[in-house]
């Protein structure tokens, strides 16, 4: 294979090739030496802190203040705090990004990356009385946490402001001479490990008193100096004061190497460089003042003469250094680029790369070198697609891409998934690795994070154009980053129209799904923008969301209009109670009375629970047509109608219910008339007979008069007088007074109510009388219903009526009456004849 | 699990099973002993979903609320399941405090809404720190048959035009939400009425969440006509003439249930019964053991076959019935060969399942006839028609006066004045005066109320100048002579000649261009006409949507289209029949999936008007 491409930036340590790569160059200020900084970095390419470092003489610039800045990885400022709180001892960043300052007494601040405060804590115990020494920021399963190491030689942990802190117990016989400690986390206990001396004090949480580990050397040393864990808390690296490094597990039951530097300045840093390809760690990198130095696990060695000073930022697959000019990181070479891009490699997938560049050129030779990968094919370009997400150099990845394009060709039915896959995240890589995001994140970081983790840190970079893009390029939801920019709107910018012209104008594109302007209009309303946020509201289509925050905000007369206008008859009645127990009533029903739904919902609830309200919010309404009728329910209700009823009478002339009114008149006349007939005629009260029934009873006890006289009152149709009249004779079995009756005058009804009354009584002899003077056809009707056979067949022939005799003779067979069968049959046979 | 709902299209298993599963779902969070107590008007609805076998099954037992019910000690969680009225709290409060025990929890379901008032009552009431959990349970359709769905909510119609209470028609459009979300997106919708429109547009409204809705292809259902019950009240008042129509008339069918007394069948066998015909939940909490329960639904043959007949034709077809069973039954004569006698024996059992079921309809049947052979009922009839076809309707009916003079049974009266003014559509105003004072004369001036509920809910009002019924009996031919009740060729055979207008509409706008045609001839007809389309949304994956949605529309030339007709506020038997009838004539193509508030029937909705 020719040599090309960044072969030169690989290295080796026996027996695996390492790489250091540029990531980038930082352009830090002009008055910023990193020289004189104390620096922590945040991991996956996060910012960085910087504050002077007070032990290194410094050439006075500016301010005397101390002052922390924050930095991106390409050297933007984003932001500051100037430092007024006490003695600094230690900084570092939690996995949200956040920086953590620990104080002297023992007090901790969090800032966010732009320099604003979050919150303070204290560690609180013994540690806030007695001052501490040193203290660490490290991370575990729980989260970030802080570790403190107090002047009385005792150790404390505090995973967060609410968490108690935690003892770890005491450091054996003295704690003095103790040169390192770090916190190491096994499992959900964080531990740590003492150097002192010779030996390593391991203290446990939840045990009185810590182990020591001691002859771990097998070289004379005094003391170990540094200690250092690898990012995954698996591997420990320990160095001496005599320049020994020994390598091992973080248990110190196993021992990689010991390794004799041979230096006798002071490390910097230590820090275990994390594989590429599994969670593992097999080197570590040491940095000293002008000089880097790479050992592995089989006591090989790498260095690299290092003029500036530089700061060693351990990641989960290698080591970032940041210095004054370059921003590098330290890697192990990933397998599949070493098979690829490796001196005379004989992989498939360096074929397969090599045959593609043929192809390129238009060489005869892409053949042969295609001939020589085509078995492993698909290895081949599982392995070019692979390193193409290792690398950071775009037209390396491009041209391994098309090295993949180029061989999946050979595959059949292969699935492009994954080739799909990476093409877009190197493209989100990319553009995250760009100077203005700074975002420098390897593929295997990227997952590790999620992109959710990485679009919320973009957000909060306020990169919101890149977020959206970035979510819409890897198809996740995009509406919280525009809601998220829509805060930062309301955060930031004073004018109430114009944010929410800017905010509609974005949030009206119909592809972005479950965007709320609630949650919007709340965070204004937590930001005293209540007009704004009611300019927000408007423009929320859903009215159960819109409702709670108005109610919130006391702005009853939207809630209502708004819960009115949603149709949801219980959302209506929750802001009815609501606002009801919030406002005078007499502004409660104004309020209320614009909206139909609102209003209707009001009585309904009311007419359940109070008449007398529901009463008050009619006579508002001037309904009078309502009121009479409440007042009507309530006289009912007491049984006291009588004296009820020229209210409710009034109310309804006030209606111009004039026909309500009139009857309401009737019956007040017919209460007096009642009590009058209960003296006169001695007879337990009319109470509660309507008129009808009270002239039916008058006309049981013979009062023919009086009812007359009520007939003309109340103006009582002929029709229902005859019925009356005829019902109560009937019923009493005057037969000659009907009969009498029947030829006073022409009746109104006819003399089928007569034959009808005669048969609900049983006297189908007296019907036969009435039958007679009504038409041949109903007659025919009238026997058969009074079952008088024999002269319904009659009248019918008489008539003619096939149809009606058939029917008489359906009836007929059922009587069994044989007699009246054959005349039936008689009957029928001339009518057919006559035909 | 109820096989009766089963059907290729739009298989209202689904509804079902997915409501079974809500319940089941709270049922789980809920650990140790429990009973339900159910509200009457949860009883019926929840045997609609569930069999008892649910219970049981999990040793559950099902009790009704009542103020007096006692659970035993070692029961340690009450679920309740109601119906949110406020009325059923009192119950509730007393009922609580009465089983008040150490390390008990009472559970509170709302179907199918939250209720803040109730919570309200209960936080009055100092009894809400002892439910554990509060919680809805969203059955806004409850499916009776495998076409027809019922909101179950019987005063719907009362409720908006009488007290303003539009939460039904709220839940309406839940329902028509949660409809789509299991049989998809409905791409056209068509509507009549104010109500409908507001239901529409809640619906509307609603979806505007539901995005996968519209992304996805279309759904089950082709088309939905939303009409209001406003626009037809005459077919609610008339006397339905269908087999299922009388029944439910005579003696009310409730959920698929009938409930007659047990005399009137002669081989009257509680045990036996309830293995035949499977029993529902309210069996257990309603049987009183003189009466005989009977489920009537399409799991029946022969109800299937008789329910939407015209009674008159029924007696034809269970004496076919009786004949044939003969035939059967009376062949065993002793010349048969062995094979013929095993063919016998294999068909008894079903043939011993006919006759039981012919045997049960013949004593309905009979029961019917008796009922219909009363005078009144003829007389009334007689007097109904001549509304229908416009005869006499001017001024005040002489019958009408001389069933008001005789004092006869308000509801009856009422219902045929009100029949009267929906054929004028609406009164002269003598004519109104007239008959309020007659009403109120004879039955007393607390007839006011009733007819003020029957002015607000549109039965009984004044004439303005458009006469709706009388122009649509011509053009839409809503009364039709010499149809045939036996073997009918239109759908006027429910009421004998009269067609019910929604039926009537649903059939026109079948046709080609249909609705564009009725929109013109139907606006006299109170409330707006409306028709709206929910077209697929292009976004991400359009073209792919696309391709797939062309190919469906190719399948959907040559299968039938499914039309969802919901009628808000109620919908009779009879209508139902008709729109099946509808859907039996091959040239409709079509199949429709019923929705209403509520099986109506004459009574029923006078009786949910007039109550106070």
């Amino acid at each position: 294979m020719p040599i090309m491409y960044n072969t030169g930036e690989w290295f080796k340590v026996r027996p695996d090739y390492y790489r250091k790569f540029e990531l980038g160059t930082p352009k830090w200020p002009i008055d910023f030496d990193l020289e004189y900084m104390q620096v922590v970095a945040a991991p996956y390419g996060g910012p960085i802190a910087a504050i002077r470092d007070v032990t290194k003489l410094v050439p006075v610039k500016g301010s005397f203040k101390p002052m922390i800045r924050i930095f991106d990885t390409s050297g933007h400022e984003l932001g500051h705090i100037l430092w007024n709180h006490g003695k600094l001892i230690a900084m570092g960043w939690s996995d949200t990004e956040d920086l953590i300052c620990v104080l002297e007494n023992a007090k901790v601040f969090v800032y966010s990356m732009t320099g604003t405060e979050k919150e303070s804590y204290s560690i609180g115990g013994e540690a806030s009385v007695i001052k501490i020494v040193e203290a660490k920021v490290f991370q575990s399963a729980a989260g970030t946490g802080v570790a403190v190491l107090t002047t009385s030689g005792r150790i404390f942990l505090k995973q967060n402001s609410s968490k108690t802190e935690r003892k770890l117990p005491d450091i054996p016989n003295s704690s003095v001479n103790c040169s390192c400690w770090e916190i190491v986390t096994e499992g959900r206990n964080s531990n740590c490990l003492l150097g002192r001396e010779r030996e390593i004090i391991k203290l446990i949480h939840g045990e009185s008193v810590g182990t020591v580990t001691a002859h771990l050397f097998e070289k004379p040393h005094d003391r170990i100096i540094k200690i250092s864990v690898s990012y995954n808390h698996q591997h420990l690296a320990l160095y001496t004061n005599t320049g020994l490094l020994w390598l091992g597990s973080v248990d110190m039951r196993q021992k990689y190497c010991e390794f004799d530097t041979g230096r006798r300045d002071i490390p910097l840093q230590i820090e275990w460089i994390m594989n590429t390809h599994n969670s593992d760690a097999d080197a570590v990198v040491i940095s000293y003042p002008s000089y880097l130095l790479i050992v592995n696990r089989n006591a090989d060695k790498s260095e690299f003469p290092y003029d500036p000073i530089m700061f060693l930022v351990a990641e989960m697959d290698g080591v970032r250094i940041i210095t004054q000019t370059t921003h590098e990181m330290i890697q192990r070479l990933p397998k599949c680029v070493e098979n690829i891009f490796a001196v005379n490699s004989q992989e498939p997938a360096s074929y397969l790369f090599e045959a593609q560049n043929k192809f390129e050129e238009q060489s005869y030779k892409s053949d042969e070198y295609l001939s020589m990968c085509r078995a492993d094919i698909e290895l081949a370009v599982k392995e070019c697609i692979e390193a193409a997400a290792f690398e950071f150099c775009p037209e390396t990845q491009k041209s391994l891409m098309r090295a993949a394009c180029f061989g999946k060709g050979f595959i059949e039915n292969h699935n492009p998934e994954e080739y799909m896959n990476i093409l877009r995240i190197l493209r989100v890589l990319n553009t995250l690795r760009h100077d203005r995001m700074a975002m420098t994140l390897t593929y295997k970081q990227f997952s590790h994070l999620t992109p959710e983790i990485v679009l919320k840190r973009l957000v909060f970079r306020n990169h919101y154009a890149i977020a959206i893009q970035v979510a819409k390029h890897l198809i996740f939801p995009e509406s919280w980053i525009l809601e998220h920019w829509a805060y930062n709107q309301i955060m930031t910018n004073t004018n109430d129209v114009e944010v929410a012209r800017k905010i509609t104008e974005k949030f009206k594109n119909p592809s972005i799904e479950g965007i709320s302007y609630c949650n919007i209009a709340e965070k204004a309303h937590e930001a005293g923008r209540d007009e704004l946020a009611i300019k927000l509201l408007e423009l929320e289509p859903r009215a159960e969301k819109q409702v709670p925050l108005l109610l919130k905000m006391g702005n009853y007369e939207r809630a209502v209009a708004s819960a009115a206008q949603s149709g949801d008859a219980e959302l209506v009645t929750s802001v009815l109670l609501d606002v009801k127990k919030k406002v005078m009533l007499s502004k409660f029903h104004m309020l209320i009375r614009g909206y139909p739904l609102a209003l209707n919902m009001y009585k309904r609830i009311m007419s359940q629970t109070s008449r007398t309200a529901l009463y008050d919010i009619y006579n508002q309404e001037d309904d009078h047509q309502s009121i009479a009728e409440i007042n009507f329910l309530t006289a009912i209700e007491n049984d006291d109608l009588e004296s009820n009823l020229s209210i409710i009478g009034n109310s309804y002339a006030q209606a111009r219910c004039t026909s309500e009114a009139d009857l309401c008149g009737d019956y007040a006349r017919l209460f007096k008339q009642q009590k009058a007939f209960s003296t006169k005629h001695n007879r337990a009260s009319f109470r509660g007979l309507s008129i009808h029934d009270t002239m039916l009873e008058l006309l049981k006890m013979g009062q023919i008069k009086e009812v007359e006289k009520m007939k003309n009152e109340y103006r009582v149709p002929d029709r229902r007088y005859w019925w009356m009249r005829i019902i109560t004779m009937a019923e009493k079995q005057n037969w000659d007074e009907l009969d009498k009756f029947s030829k006073s005058k022409k009746s109104p009804i006819g003399y089928e109510p007569f034959v009808d009354v005669c048969l609900k009584n049983n006297n189908p002899t007296e019907a036969r009388k009435y039958i007679a003077r009504l038409s041949a056809k109903r007659k025919i009707f009238w026997f058969m219903r009074a079952n008088l056979l024999n002269e319904a067949i009659d009248s019918a022939f008489e008539q003619r009526d096939r149809e009606d005799l058939v029917d008489i003779q359906t009836k007929v067979q059922l009587t069994r009456d044989q007699a009246l069968m054959d005349k039936i049959t008689n009957y029928l046979a001339i009518l057919d004849a006559r035909r | 699990m109820f096989p009766h709902l089963k059907s290729a299209r739009v298989n209202l298993q689904l509804l079902q099973e997915a409501a079974c599963r809500q319940l089941v779902q709270q049922l789980t969070l809920i650990e140790g002993s429990k009973v339900i107590v159910l509200d009457d008007a949860m009883i019926g609805p929840l045997g609609l979903i569930t069999k008892p076998k649910l219970f049981s099954d999990r040793g559950i037992r099902l009790l009704p609320l009542k103020p007096e019910i006692r659970v035993p000690k070692e029961i340690r969680n009450i679920i309740y399941i109601l119906r949110p009225q406020v009325s059923l709290m009192e119950t509730l409060v007393t009922q609580v405090k009465a089983n008040m025990l150490n390390g008990r929890q009472f559970h509170l379901y709302f179907v199918p809404r939250l209720s803040c008032l109730c919570i309200k009552q209960l936080e009055n009431k100092d009894v809400l720190t002892a439910f554990g959990r509060i919680d809805e349970l969203p059955w806004n359709f409850f499916p009776l048959e495998y076409d027809v769905v019922s909101m179950e909510m019987p005063h719907s119609y009362r409720e908006v035009t009488i007290e303003g209470d539009f939460s039904c028609l709220f839940q309406a459009a839940t329902g028509l939400v949660q409809l789509q979300r299991l049989y998809g997106r409905i791409p056209k919708i068509y509507g009549k009425g104010v109500q409908a429109q507001l239901v529409w547009e809640k619906a509307k409204q609603l979806a505007i969440d539901e995005k996968t809705l519209y992304n996805a292809d279309r759904g089950a259902i082709d088309q939905l006509i939303l009409l209001d019950r406003g626009i037809d009240l005459m077919s609610t008042l008339a006397t339905q003439l269908t087999y299922e129509g009388l029944i439910d008339e005579f003696y009310g069918i409730r959920q698929n249930q009938l409930s007659l007394p047990g005399e009137h069948f002669s081989s009257y066998n509680a045990a036996d019964m309830a293995n035949d015909y499977g029993t529902g939940v309210q069996e257990r909490l309603l049987a009183t053991s003189d009466r005989k329960l009977i489920m009537l639904h399409s799991g029946e043959h022969l109800y299937s076959e008789l329910r939407n007949r015209n009674f008159n034709e029924v007696r034809n077809v269970l004496a076919r019935k009786v004949r044939e069973i003969q035939l059967h039954m009376s062949v065993s004569r002793e010349d048969q060969s062995v094979q013929e006698i095993k063919v016998l024996v294999e068909r008894l059992p079903q043939l011993m399942k006919l006759k039981e079921a012919t045997s049960v309809h013949t004593t309905i049947a009979e029961l019917i006839d008796r009922q219909i052979k009363v005078d009144s009922f003829g007389e009334d009839l007689v007097a109904e028609q001549d509304y229908m076809n416009c005869e006499d309707i001017d001024r005040p009916s002489a019958y009408i006066d001389d069933l008001i003079a005789r004092r006869t049974d308000l509801r009856t009266v009422l219902r045929l004045i009100c029949m009267q003014c929906a054929a004028g559509s609406g009164f002269k105003e003598r004519v109104l005066t007239h008959y309020k004072r007659e009403l109120v004369h004879v039955y007393g001036l607390e007839v006011l109320l009733t007819l003020r509920h029957l002015e607000k809910a549109g039965l009984i009002r004044l004439q303005t100048e458009s006469r709706a019924y009388a122009v649509l009996r011509k053009t839409l031919r809503l009364t039709l002579e010499g149809n045939p009740e036996i073997n009918p060729t239109d759908i006027s055979y429910v009421h004998s000649f009269y067609a019910p207008l929604t039926a009537r509409l649903v059939e026109h706008s079948l046709r080609p261009l249909g609705w564009q045609t009725l929109k013109s001839q139907i606006t006299n007809l109170p409330g707006p006409t409306f028709e709206d389309f929910q077209v697929q949304l292009i976004g991400i994956g359009g073209r792919h949507a696309a391709a797939a949605g062309s190919k469906g529309d190719g399948y959907m030339l040559h299968s039938r289209r499914v039309v969802l007709v919901f009628i808000v506020g109620g919908i009779t038997f009879a209508e139902i029949a008709a729109l099946r009838f509808l859907a039996a004539q091959e040239d409709n193509n079509v199949e429709f999936l019923i929705a209403s508030t509520k099986i109506i029937n004459k009574h029923t909705f006078l009786d949910s008007l007039m109550s106070s």
